[in-house]
């Protein structure tokens, strides 16, 4: 990996890198589109491609499951299989593997699960993940960590000592050229467990590409969230993409950017097109509402994406959203964009010097009289930049996230 | 009802349609001809492809744009009847459908019909002034005043009259079938006329489903009914068939009333026994390519659509054949007749790293098979952000990467789809059903002007003979005959694709091993 930081705010944390990999380059920081089985759901590669990403992600979990390494191998990788020519991250797969799968135990040596193929006893370990992931051949790949939830602080030491293992396995596989492993900071919300792992993480860092920011998008509260991203880009090396793990919605982007963030990735937009849900700088609309059915604006006039620039209606996809993949097709061009472009602006603006600007800009163009949510003000007071600095708009405490919902009878 | 003035005339320069070969200027056979809407001109016999709620099924709009088997666009109404007044009347501008809908007025002929041409459900009875539709919200009552404005509103190149299909209870009584057959002829004259009291009689080119369903008597009175002339006193024009610049063959209808294909073909040559076999011919509801060549050998027909092509994307058949077949192509000698495509959800394909358009000669034109070819190479991409010139260079680099063209998307990529309930498998196999479809159609004009009638006929005997029959209206259970199997098989594993589907599914599936694999001991 060629990593360069090109551009930093003068302000906040907010940086513009270029990530050279095996694939082609990707601008930094971006938003990664989550294609779990190989596909971003209703798209070719090309459309995807043509959209202006140049990163995605594909699940370890479900392709070692589906079509399975054998397949893959015989494909000569996941790219070749899904005929994706540009960049690819996986996962380590020992999220899902909680989530997903029934009596996993967690020991030393790695994750103890039962098979979903045979019923049988199966054990996931440090080596077979990144062996996994060898085989999938994804540009990034991440390490294994212990992400079981009440006894955090062991399964961060865990973690820790399964990253050695990594390293040294990644090491001796000889794929440390075309392949870049990450190391994952956990730690859950305890200042002082972050600390340490971030500490003996940092240690460790020759031996991998990138650090990732995990144990977060659980459902904490935002409040805690943001502090402990501040907490974790306050001390990860300058010269090291940062992967902040399961965010997606356009506010705790802008955050998590100006909080020192590279990447990050989501279900989110594209499981809300498929529900009928498309996004705007503007806030979201919920194109399933009958307000829209006679609308036959564009989505946004301004949008570059397939969808907008022909001038397909609101109407129209509200006709068709929810019985018609085409429309789900539609909608997910569109919010696999406007994260683009949201991402994009950011490092336009990082790279012209105008970046609290722009937060400023996107916070009032986004939630309007609605309000901002507290937790945004309060994440970007911290690095400098006051939302409300000649504004008079209102402060919503909790999550605020902007929804639209069916207006009251 | 009135007969002031007509606009036929204008009408009437719509749509041009002439045969090409004067030999085949017959009233029933296989006929070449060019069909000319503003700058599109489609040879025929061509493909119609039928939307759904305004969409073709899993299709977006650049994959639309970027089929050349998407060349005439069948948009039934129904659906949009959930709103009044429906919405596509609303859009402004020129070519308001084409606009709504997002085809483009320079690519894409748009018909106009009220109802889905291959719903025959039962459905509550016409009255003498309206049709029930169908929508979301139940059943609509359509009448033809209504059908006027919703199409002058909508302007769509080819506009359909109603017409009243008896749906209830077959075989229909005499009285029926009067009835219908007044009725469809009282709201084609409705469409055709204008006076002062009627808002403006539409522009687009009227088409006329023949109706008379499954009574050969009937046939020929509704066929009199639209050549009787018209008295010149109330009429510019001599007769209703005068304003009528095509006619409609409806198979489905026929089909769900157990008539056999020679009895259709019969009737429907009944109908056009009197008509001027100069006209097109649109036919909805062919039930798979066999049936299709027969129609156009036996009554002849310019526009077909292919509903199985879209049926067999959804359930995983990704369509292999080709028209007219090659000897080379055969696998081994003697061995049975072969299928008209792969169930690519079967286990065999899962290492088939071979492309969806089989062994074809130079290859499958379609999206799936081609677009990863053209990658990088000047495709137009979005550009997020100033960062123009690192997005130049990180082009340049995927040009680098890309440079030996990548083969389009394999049988075991979409078998994998398939597997894991992705729709992007629909999307490819639906693009290339179509382009099978289209080259199949190809293949049938190739034959006609190089070898003629008797050429076409000895082709169609070959295409029988290598593939069996698409079995595409079946849902289970044995194969029948000359029918394949494949559909049948396909939908079988798509319904349990779809049953297991969701957490625990390899659980699930995994029982359902263990349950097979008694089965087996038990044999």
């Amino acid at each position: 990996m060629e990593f360069e930081v090109l551009a930093k705010c003068h302000t906040t944390r907010a940086r513009v890198s270029r990530m050279k990999l095996a694939h082609g380059i990707t601008m930094l920081p971006t938003f990664m589109p989550v294609a779990t089985q190989a596909a971003i759901k209703g798209l070719t590669s090309e459309q995807v491609e043509s959209l202006g990403v140049s990163l995605i992600l594909n699940n370890t979990y479900h392709l070692n499951l589906r079509p399975g390494l054998k397949i893959l191998r015989a494909a000569g990788g996941a790219h070749n299989f899904q005929r994706w020519n540009r960049n690819l991250l996986t996962d380590s797969g020992g999220f899902q593997l909680v989530s997903l799968s029934k009596f996993t135990t967690i020991t030393e040596e790695g994750a103890l699960f039962e098979s979903p193929f045979t019923g049988e006893p199966t054990m996931l370990t440090p080596e077979e993940s990144i062996s996994i992931q060898h085989t999938i051949g994804a540009d990034i790949i991440m390490q294994l960590d212990d992400v079981v939830g009440p006894r955090v602080g062991e399964a961060m030491e865990r973690s820790i000592r399964w990253l050695d293992r990594c390293i040294a396995h990644h090491r001796s596989s000889g794929k440390e050229d075309t392949q870049n492993l990450f190391a994952i900071v956990q730690g859950g919300l305890d200042p002082q467990l972050r600390d340490r792992c971030l500490d003996e993480m940092i240690k460790r860092k020759d031996g991998v590409a990138g650090f990732a920011i995990g144990g977060l998008s659980g459902g904490e509260e935002k409040d805690v969230f943001w502090r402990v991203i501040k907490q974790c880009t306050g001390k990860l090396p300058e010269d090291r993409p940062r992967y902040s793990m399961g965010v997606g919605f356009a506010e705790d982007l802008l955050v998590c950017v100006a909080l020192g963030v590279d990447m990050a990735d989501c279900v989110f937009p594209t499981r809300t097109a498929r529900f009928g849900v498309a996004l705007t700088h503007r806030g979201p609309l919920n194109l399933r509402l009958s307000k829209h059915a006679k609308d036959l604006r564009p989505i946004d006039a301004a949008c570059p994406c397939p969808t907008c620039s022909d001038g397909t209606s609101r109407a129209i996809l509200h006709h068709t959203v929810t019985h018609e993949t085409a429309a789900a097709h539609a909608l997910t061009l569109h919010n696999i964009t406007f994260q683009a472009q949201v991402m994009g602006r950011a490092r336009t603006a990082i790279m012209n010097g105008t970046f609290p600007d722009y937060l400023k800009t996107f916070f009032a163009e986004y939630f309007g009289d609605d309000g901002y949510p507290e937790w945004c003000v309060n994440a970007l007071q911290s690095v400098g930049v006051d939302l409300l600095e000649h504004n008079n708009v209102k402060v919503v405490p909790g999550r605020g996230a902007k929804w639209e919902y069916a207006e009251p009878l | 009802m009135h007969f002031l003035t007509w606009s036929s005339l204008a009408r009437m320069t719509r749509l041009q349609f002439a045969l090409t070969h004067p030999d085949q200027q017959t009233t029933f056979g296989p006929r070449l001809g060019t069909l000319v809407v503003r700058s599109i001109t489609l040879d025929t016999p061509t493909l119609l492809t039928s939307t759904s709620r305004g969409v073709i099924p899993h299709l977006s709009r650049d994959h639309v744009r970027k089929s050349p088997a998407l060349a005439w666009l069948h948009v039934p109404f129904e659906s949009f009847l959930e709103h009044t007044p429906p919405v596509p009347t609303l859009q402004p501008g020129p070519h308001p459908l084409h606009r709504f809908l997002g085809f483009k007025p320079d690519d894409h002929i748009l018909s106009f019909d009220l109802r889905d041409p291959a719903d025959v459900r039962e459905m509550p009875p016409n009255g003498n002034s309206h049709v029930s539709a169908m929508c979301l919200r139940g059943v609509r009552k359509i009448s033809p005043a209504q059908w006027r404005t919703y199409t002058n509103a909508c302007q769509p190149d080819i506009v359909a009259a109603l017409t009243d299909t008896p749906h209830r209870h077959p075989p229909f009584s005499q009285k029926r079938l009067t009835k219908s057959i007044d009725r469809s002829t009282a709201w084609l004259a409705n469409l055709l006329a204008t006076d002062d009291t009627l808002p403006p009689a539409p522009a687009p080119a009227v088409f006329v489903h023949l109706a008379g369903s499954t009574s050969h008597p009937a046939r020929a009175a509704f066929t009199a009914s639209l050549l009787e002339p018209l008295s010149p006193v109330n009429a510019a024009l001599p007769s209703l068939d005068a304003g009528v610049t095509g006619y409609i063959l409806d198979l489905a209808p026929l089909r769900a009333t157990a008539t056999a294909e020679p009895d259709s073909h019969s009737l429907l040559r009944t109908s056009l026994h009197a008509l001027p076999p100069t006209k097109p011919r649109l036919a909805h509801g062919t039930p798979g390519p066999h049936a299709l060549l027969r129609l156009l050998r036996d009554v002849g027909a310019d526009a077909v659509d292919a509903p199985w092509a879209i049926a067999a994307a959804a359930c995983g058949v990704s369509f292999d054949f080709e028209f007219p077949v090659r000897e080379t192509k055969r696998a081994e000698d003697g061995a049975g007749k072969e299928e008209l495509g792969c169930n690519l959800y079967d286990a065999r394909y899962a290492l088939d790293f071979g492309g969806l358009g089989g062994e074809r000669e130079g290859g499958c034109a379609c999206v799936a098979c081609t677009d990863a070819q053209d990658r990088g190479r000047g495709r137009k991409q979005i550009v997020h952000g100033t960062d123009a010139s690192e997005a130049a260079d990180a082009l340049a680099g995927a040009d680098a990467h890309g440079d030996e063209a990548l083969p389009g998307y394999t049988r075991a990529y979409v078998h994998h789809l398939l597997h894991t309930h992705e729709m992007g498998a629909h999307a490819l196999l639906a693009l290339h059903n179509l382009e099978i479809v289209r080259a199949f159609l190809a293949g049938v004009r190739r034959v006609l002007a190089a070898d003629g009638v008797t050429g076409f006929a000895r082709e169609v005997g070959r295409f029988e003979e290598r593939y069996l029959e698409l079995d595409a209206d079946a849902d289970g259970g044995e194969g029948e005959g000359d029918k394949g199997t494949v559909m049948r098989e396909a939908k079988v594993m798509w319904a349990e694709v779809e049953r297991a589907r969701g957490k625990g599914r390899l659980a699930r599936e995994r029982e359902k091993e263990k349950g097979r694999e008694k089965e087996d001991e038990s044999v």
